[in-house]
């Protein structure tokens, strides 16, 4: 448990058991998915990211290299994780991706006024979807360069 | 008003009943003598003289300045008349036995004859004014002939009394008392004021437009007042003092019927007009609050109706897309994960599985942007039409290769940008389906001029349509063709139409199967303020 959550690339928050598989399923195609965390809402997230809570072991700097985020969560809500990230001086530069099934434009606005770095809207189609959880891990974790660690 | 006449007249009645009893005690009782001698009468005369000459000038300064066009005209006669009565009885005071040479001698019967005039013309004027309806002068400027008129015959009454007196009729010899001929013209008088009596008595009963109560009474004291003037024997004596008493109360209720009529009934009535103004004011005012807060009871109402449809759509997009990516998702893996252990029959029926939940998919996002195209606020603005539909076919060519649309220059337009575009996207898009198995494909986007609107028209030569069944072009998710012949959910022309619907437009169509359809949308060209 320590090893996996010290060196943890992908943090997926989504509360749906279904959709986090089928997220899953995708990203192990591509053969992102050995280090990756599934917390099921905001506050567990919130947790993982801050090192509190259950996750009391872990170091804050450590943090995931990409955190998959869906909005609609039990507890702690989607934009108030993303809020708390971005506020934060040690986890603000983790980029965030939202992934989530809504495509109202308020939460595309509010999200990107949060300082998301990509909003997208999860595909019906499995296909579709599984192609774009894909393209996201390889683009976050391999394209693009993190920003420097301190 | 008036309201209590009745109750007025029955205390007019009762004074008259009283004055007349003290006329009949006195008439029974033996010669009376208020003050003995006539040189201690004058001054008394003087006085009553005065006084109703006063009373009467204030009856003419009144019903004067009180005048108005509307006013009725038979008070400005009463007027008139009061005021020559009054210039009269001036020089029939100035007349009396006993009084300083006025002009001539004074004497009783240069005094009775001026008496005699004034009670005469009183009377007349009475009767005038009892015959003549209540109503304005046919002429406003008839007023001031009244006047001038009163003042000539005063003039000459008085002239004619003061200098030459002996050509009057005799009415009293010293020792004999009064004549016939004064007798008789007292009764004269009397049969004269008989008429407006009744008549003002007649008229208390029934209407109340002008105090004839009053004028009863007043006309009833002056023939009282003449009765006294048939019973004196001596020029001093009590029925003689009774008699001007009388005559002075008569004139009080002149003055109370002309300040009733000139001054406190205008009074009253704009009072009484005052009060429903206020009153009304006052009920408009509280119907204008209502209204406001019925407005604005009605705007929240309307504006929960429309956060509950907001938080309704936000929870079909997210709640019912979710279980549908799943449907898919895991119908996907078992295609995948146990493809070697399906027949082509299973992998089939998988993919029936897959294609429903993707039609779905699509289903519900068509309804939310039909209910997007009825909620959303639209905001008005100029539109260059033509850049428009040049913009969307621009967008709508990437996806396709060969493409040959026509547009024409187009009118600008007034209207909610975003919507309308939406509205060529739809047409276009259907233009451009419908003529995809045509190798001939022509589309034309076109305008033409109606009356206070402006139509425009998406023209192609694809599949066309059966008139019969225009009705349900524009009918929600109604289809004239299977999914296999074309895609779609049949929501693209129902958008288009909810949207010009709220334009204040309207929307038909035109077709011939294999030959093609026109889509035609009018504009209004005069656009309200406040769009549905």
């Amino acid at each position: 448990m320590d090893d996996a959550v010290k060196e943890v690339e992908i943090l997926l928050v989504e509360d749906n058991p279904t959709d986090a598989e089928l997220a899953i399923r995708a990203l192990k195609k591509s053969n992102l998915a050995n280090k990756l965390v599934w917390v099921k809402d905001g506050a567990e997230a919130l947790d993982f990211i801050f090192a509190s809570g259950v996750y009391s072991g872990r170091r804050v700097e450590s943090g995931p290299k990409v955190i998959l985020l869906d909005l609609r969560l039990p507890k702690v809500d989607g934009m108030e994780v993303l809020r708390r990230v971005k506020g934060d001086e040690r986890t603000r530069t983790i980029p965030v991706v939202v992934l989530t099934s809504s495509k109202e434009d308020r939460d595309v606005a509010e999200s990107y006024k949060l300082g998301v770095n990509s909003f997208i809207s999860k595909p019906v189609e499995f296909d579709a979807f599984a192609k774009t959880v894909s393209e996201l891990g390889l683009y976050w974790l391999l394209v693009n360069r993190p920003p420097v660690a301190k | 008003m008036l309201s209590s006449n009745n109750l007025a007249l029955r205390h007019m009645i009762w004074l008259i009943a009283g004055l007349a009893l003290l006329f009949v005690v006195f008439w029974q009782l033996p010669a009376l003598y208020t003050v003995p001698g006539l040189a201690k009468y004058l001054p008394l005369h003087m006085f009553a003289e005065t006084f109703s000459i006063v009373v009467a000038v204030l009856v003419f300064g009144i019903a004067w300045n009180a005048y108005a066009v509307e006013r009725p005209g038979n008070l400005v006669i009463l007027a008139c008349a009061l005021l020559a009565v009054a210039l009269i009885d001036f020089a029939h005071m100035l007349s009396f036995a006993g009084m300083p040479e006025f002009i001539t001698p004074g004497s009783a019967e240069k005094a009775i004859n001026l008496w005699l005039s004034a009670r005469l013309l009183t009377a007349l004027a009475l009767l005038a004014v009892a015959l003549r309806p209540w109503q304005p002068l046919s002429d406003p400027r008839s007023r001031y002939g009244l006047l001038a008129g009163g003042v000539a015959i005063a003039a000459l009454v008085s002239w004619a009394g003061i200098v030459h007196p002996q050509a009057w009729p005799r009415t009293f010899i010293e020792g004999q008392g009064l004549t016939p001929f004064k007798i008789g013209a007292e009764y004269a008088i009397i049969a004269i004021l008989l008429f407006p009596a009744v008549h003002f008595y007649r008229q208390a009963k029934q209407q109340q437009t002008f105090d004839a109560a009053s004028l009863f009474a007043a006309t009833a004291i002056t023939i009282l007042s003449e009765l006294c003037f048939t019973l004196y024997s001596d020029v001093a004596d009590i029925f003689n003092l009774l008699g001007h008493l009388f005559k002075i109360v008569a004139y009080i209720f002149i003055y109370r019927a002309v300040f009733v009529a000139s001054v406190r009934a205008p009074f009253q009535l704009l009072d009484a007009e005052l009060t429903e103004n206020r009153r009304m004011t006052g009920e408009l005012g509280m119907y204008r609050e209502h209204l406001e807060a019925l407005v604005a009871e009605r705007t929240a109402q309307l504006e929960a109706a429309n956060q509950e449809l907001e938080a309704f759509s936000y929870s079909v997009s997210h709640d019912l897309r979710t279980p549908l990516r799943a449907i898919d998702g895991f119908s996907g893996i078992l295609l995948e994960d146990y493809a070697d252990k399906l027949d082509e029959e299973g992998k089939r029926l998988l993919n029936v599985v897959r294609d429903n939940t993707a039609r779905m998919g699509q289903l519900i996002d068509d309804i939310l942007k039909f209910s997007r195209a009825g909620r959303l606020e639209l905001n008005f603005s100029g539109i260059d039409m033509e850049a428009l539909a040049r913009s969307v076919y621009e967008e709508l060519r990437l996806a396709e290769n060969e493409l040959t649309v026509e547009i024409e220059p187009l009118p600008a337009a007034t209207g909610d940008r975003a919507m309308m575009r939406q509205v060529f996207v739809n047409l276009l898009s259907n233009a451009i389906k419908f003529t995809r198995a045509k190798p001939d494909a022509r589309i034309k986007v076109g305008s033409m001029s109606g009356e206070h609107e402006v139509i425009y028209y998406v023209r192609d030569n694809g599949a066309g349509f059966d008139m019969q069944y225009v009705g349900k072009l524009f009918g929600v998710f109604q289809r004239l063709h299977g999914v296999t012949e074309f895609e779609g959910t049949g929501i693209g022309l129902a958008i288009v139409k909810r949207i010009v619907t709220r334009h204040g437009g309207r929307v038909w169509a035109e077709g011939r199967v294999g030959e093609g359809a026109t889509v035609y949308f009018a504009l209004p060209t005069q656009v309200e303020l406040n769009p549905a």
